[in-house]
């Protein structure tokens, strides 16, 4: 057992499992290598694809030439859109009302919108064959004109992405009740400034991959994919292909890492499934990180216009907000909601801010498709209201921390409606940000950093107060914003004759340690020991219908149904154990794998009563047979976590290099499952986003390539990190527990870049734009000594 | 990932490695570390139709530190290198580039005279051996030449190497007992290379006056080179003067050639330089 000191949720422990900082069960096998992930698999008579993708941004395809390709050693077949013309575009499966419906074609077949667009398929019996036969495929290319930024894509006669659409308009999103300019005057200030949230490449250490397998003995057809919602996949799948879903199986092994891009539909993900029922072999695909840099979606990509009022209390009365959203050439699954809804229904924080106001413009561009990645919309809208904040104490002259106490909604408004649109659930955002400042000692740190000042040196302290709905979540609101997808959870909890339990989760674990704290859950509910209890995912033929990984929602509804699910077999159990103990179910206590008598000597073993269930031996026949339950956990609402993160940097005048010195999370995620795994996700979250503050972005060419090799944060490139939690259950599960999972993606880019420009802001810089790279941030400080009345 | 099939050689001997190449008419490589060379086989962008492994060829993993002379064979790993004792004390700046090079995997596997091969225009190790007056022993199929390493190099990722010679040596210059060095390094934070760095080896006298320098960067400049001017102009300056010594390192750049990409312009890795070399040189001279 490897007990957490100093952090504050170790020692509330509720149960007798849950808030234990327990190992992961799961780690043995992967750390000796026994995972098994899809690229693992190979099949008999395993064929292998490979994709031809253009090397340019826009242009029309005069010719596409296969023949040297497909009489290639090895080669079994060359696939192009010609071959395709049963199969639609890839269907979003979120659009919001309005929304222009542009999927991505499978294969291009006249234009080719952005670079890496798949315009051929080579299967052949050897993945160096079909790499081989890919290079003589022939592609003759006419080039079009280029688009590749949002705001430059809204002008008047800007280049079109899409010849049959008037402009280059995806969708747009209002919300939000008006009357900003109303209460802008009666402010005592107001004041405008523009945010850029740079576009990230999402990089996970196991790249995409896909092994399709049509059986034809069986008429089944099976996909390994590296995939976060498995039913989802097979749904989406079935309907492109019009293939018969019940016969269709859908693989999830082992997966390395998600972080959302690997909850889409791809084109590659049709592609071998049409090949495999085609040529009757299993054809295989690994994407290579050439490939996932323009093939996989990319995150976040917006320019953003901000107005603010507040008064000289510090009070802010009204905030207005223009976004422009690059959505890249195509819509992906969920293009038009993530952008949108996810960043304005958000956009207000913590924060109580009466009026309110946000258009959001998805703009398509001559870029590879751009959907959720961890956080999906949330840090860009935590970056925007914390950016704002800041701002508005900055101009006003207070302290950032006391502009936010100033406008937190408050424990005894819960729940509140903001007039962005969303509900906040829960939250006690004041107490958050206490802990996480004198975990800081923020004092000390304003006084070092006077002291640092008159010695020539720049120090900075940011700070986020961020909240993040998570768990979708109910299916009516799901609806109502045009998102085709169910906000349930799914679990099957059986315990077997020899006491062991097994559990299938609809939920799907690529990293994030299910195997541990759903186990954890249902030991505090059937009193057995995690390590007696398998959790069994990504498999459709074995799962029951489920809703996947993403939104941060495992713990709180797939650990939700683990809980129902468990607590109907314990009272089933004390049922049982009535019986064979010959007293009343109320009188039975179930701990440490016994049922005990209360109050007397008698007790049976879980296993004994497992054998009684599934025999039906020694009980009434009324009882029926079995102990395994199914529950579709299905919330009436989300949960809204929320945190208070710190950060101090010190910016070089000089080089303009900026030194993350020490950061301290405080992380409100209702009751912790699972300390040490919580702390892990923190840690992972931070990493990203202190990666998207400081160093990464596509970093794009004129040509509309991004970078082959963009920073990503690593070991040495980052603080230690100081992590607590504040816990405030949730009133909308039964585990009262929250997400946690994208936090430090959405904490972390406002409290870094709100502590640069803390750095700086006496030298005249008001603004600095993601990532902070060392160029960057000296020409700002040049720019504002430029301006520097001296 | 895969690189296009190509023959693999293995020789034994020098004569048989040098037979290879001049059979292969220029379509082969050499591979000794591979840490430059597997990458550009994995993604194409070099096919050769033959890769000549150079592990096997004995007596290039040789090691030999004399006084104020050290000899280091083709094969010879950047992590051993460093390892023995005497390399240390009479090359101070072997060890330190060391831990600024990379990673203990790559310094594993690494060659010293593959990274000099390779001139990557951030490399630390070619950038230390021009400070140390490295000359390069080639063997060719008409006989062997030595090359300082200044005229070794071609510009970037080019050498003057023929296509029938292999690099099988570098030897290093010592600096004298009483010289001071120092190698530093502004990293790329994506991959590692500089973005600025440079390395100096300064004889100062009693009197403060500089008797003789060895100044060489990488990273900022199109590839890694010496500086002749401001090693000419160092011994007439007074180093305590910070703005003679600024002038002069903006002097010996300003005909340099700079690159740069988008996490680094080429403008700003100058500016970073400049300032690189005038607080390493004001540091070794305080």
């Amino acid at each position: 057992m490897n007990e957490v000191v100093g952090n504050g949720a170790a020692s509330e422990v509720s149960g007798r499992w849950i808030g234990r900082a327990v190992a992961r069960l799961e780690d043995a096998r992967l750390l000796l290598g026994h995972g098994r992930y899809v690229d693992d698999i190979v099949l008999k008579d395993q064929l292998y694809a490979h994709f031809v993708r253009s090397p340019r941004a826009h242009a029309r395809i005069i010719a596409v030439d296969t023949a040297a390709a497909a009489s290639a050693r090895g080669v079994v077949a060359v696939f192009t859109a010609a071959d395709m013309k049963a199969l639609g575009d890839v269907k979003p499966n979120w659009l919001i009302p309005g929304a222009r419906v542009k999927g991505r074609p499978v294969l291009a077949g006249k234009i080719v919108r952005h670079v890496g667009e798949a315009v051929a398929m080579v299967i052949a019996q050897s993945a160096a064959a079909a790499l081989d036969a890919a290079e003589l495929v022939k592609v003759s290319y006419e080039s079009l004109p280029t688009i590749f930024d949002a705001v430059a894509a809204m002008e008047d006669h800007a280049v079109r992405v899409h010849e049959n659409l008037p402009d280059n308009i995806a969708a747009t999103f209002q919300t939000g009740r008006g009357g900003f300019e109303e209460a802008a005057r009666k402010a005592d200030v107001s004041f405008r400034f523009s945010l850029t949230n740079q576009r990230l490449v999402p990089f996970s250490i196991e790249p995409r991959a896909v092994n399709a397998s049509y059986d034809s003995s069986s008429g089944q057809l099976t996909v390994h994919c590296a995939n976060q919602i498995p039913h989802m996949l097979r749904r989406m799948l079935a309907a492109a292909l019009q293939f018969p879903e019940h016969k269709l199986r859908v693989i999830s092994p082992d997966v390395g890492g998600g972080f959302g891009p690997k909850m889409h539909f791809y084109p590659e993900d049709v592609l071998l499934a049409f090949a495999t029922c085609k040529l009757g072999q299993p054809v295989k695909w690994t994407e290579t990180r050439t490939e996932n840099t323009v093939a996989t979606t990319h995150g976040r990509d917006h320019a953003m216009t901000v107005d603010v009022a507040a008064n000289r209390d510090g009070k802010i009365v009204a905030m207005r907000a223009n976004s422009f959203a690059n959505v890249g050439a195509y819509l992906s699954s969920m293009g038009s909601g993530v952008p949108t809804v996810n960043v304005a229904l958000f956009a207000l924080g913590v924060y109580a801010i009466r009026v309110f106001e946000m258009n959001v413009t998805c703009v398509f561009t001559n870029t590879t498709p751009v959907d959720a990645y961890r956080g999906a919309g949330r840090p860009e809208a935590a970056y925007l209201i914390e950016r704002t904040v800041d701002r508005v104490a900055r101009e006003l002259g207070m302290d950032p921390a006391e502009v936010r106490r100033r406008n937190f909604v408050q424990p005894h408004q819960m729940p509140y409606r903001q007039p962005a649109g969303t509900t906040l659930d829960s939250g006690r955002y004041d107490e958050t940000l206490t802990l996480a400042l004198e975990r800081a000692d923020y004092a000390g740190l304003r006084a070092m950093q006077a002291k640092a000042r008159a010695d020539g040196r720049l120090l900075g302290i940011g700070i986020a107060s961020y909240t993040q709905t998570c768990g979708v979540g109910a299916a009516e609101l799901l609806a109502m914003v045009g998102f085709d997808r169910g906000g349930f959870e799914s679990a099957l909890v059986r315990v077997h004759p020899d006491g062991r339990v097994l559990i299938m989760s609809g939920s799907h674990s690529h990293g994030q340690g299910h195997p541990t704290t759903f186990a954890q859950i249902a030991a505090d509910e059937l009193g057995i020991a995690p390590e007696n209890i398998e959790v069994v995912q990504g498999d459709t033929d074995l799962v029951p219908f489920g809703i996947g990984t993403w939104n941060s929602r495992s713990v709180s509804v797939g650990g939700s149904a683990v809980k129902v699910a468990s607590a109907r077999i314990a009272e089933r159990m004390k049922r049982i154990a009535a019986h064979l103990t010959q007293t009343t179910p109320d009188r039975i206590v179930l701990a440490d794998g016994l049922l005990r008598v209360e109050g007397a000597n008698a007790s049976v073993t879980i296993a004994e009563v497992a054998r009684a269930a599934w025999t039906g031996q020694g009980i009434p026949r009324e009882i029926g047979i079995g102990l395994e339950e199914t529950e579709f956990y299905h919330p009436k609402s989300s949960s809204s976590p929320h945190g208070a993160h710190v950060a101090l940097v010190e910016v070089d005048a000089g080089s303009g290099a900026v030194s993350l010195l020490k950061y301290v999370a405080v992380d409100d995620c209702g009751v912790v499952i699972n300390p040490l795994l919580a702390r892990g996700q923190v840690h992972g979250g931070l990493a990203q986003g202190i990666g998207q503050a400081l160093y990464e972005g596509a970093f794009y060419d004129d040509e509309g390539v991004p970078v082959a090799d963009p920073p990503l944060p690593r070991f040495d490139m980052l603080p230690r990190f100081e992590t607590d939690h504040t816990i405030t259950p949730t009133p909308t599960n039964p585990l009262g527990a929250k997400g946690l999972g994208e936090a430090g993606a959405i904490g972390g880019p406002p409290a870094v870049v709100n502590a640069a420009i803390d750095a700086l802001w006496h030298l005249g810089v008001h603004e600095l734009d993601m990532p902070l790279t060392p160029e960057r941030v000296q020409r700002a400080l040049r720019e504002a000594k430029q301006l520097r009345p001296s | 990932m895969i690189p296009v099939a190509f023959d693999y050689l293995r020789p034994r001997t020098l004569a048989e490695a040098s037979h290879a190449l001049v059979a292969c008419a220029g379509d082969a490589v050499i591979l000794s570390g591979g840490q430059s060379l597997m990458t550009d086989l994995k993604l194409r962008r070099k096919r050769p139709r033959t890769v000549i492994d150079l592990q096997s060829v004995e007596g290039l993993c040789a090691i030999d530190v004399g006084d104020g002379i050290a000899r280091i064979g083709a094969m010879a790993r950047q992590a051993d290198i460093v390892q023995q004792q005497d390399v240390a004390g009479q090359f101070p700046l072997l060890v330190e580039i060391a831990s600024a090079a990379a990673d203990p995997m790559v310094r594993r596997r690494g060659t010293l005279v593959g990274a000099l091969c390779a001139v990557e225009p951030g490399g630390d190790w070619l950038c230390g051996c021009l400070a140390m007056d490295g000359i390069v022993e080639i063997a060719g199929a008409v006989g062997k030449r030595d090359v300082p390493l200044t005229e070794f190099i071609h510009g970037a990722r080019a050498t003057t190497l023929g296509h029938d010679e292999i690099a099988v040596a570098v030897r290093l210059r010592a600096a004298p007992r009483r010289a001071r060095s120092a190698y530093r390094k502004v990293k790329h934070i994506a991959v590692g290379w500089s973005i600025a760095s440079v390395a100096a080896v300064l004889d100062i006298d009693d009197g403060g006056r500089c008797r003789f320098a060895r100044v060489a960067v990488s990273g900022a400049t199109a590839w890694p080179q010496r500086l002749p001017l401001l090693e000419a102009a160092l011994g007439a300056l007074d180093l305590s003067r910070r703005d003679h010594l600024r002038d002069a390192v903006a002097a010996s750049l300003s005909s340099v050639q700079f690159s740069g990409d988008y996490y680094a312009s080429a403008g700003y890795r100058a500016e970073r330089l400049a300032t690189l070399v005038e607080q390493t040189i004001a540091e070794l001279a305080g």
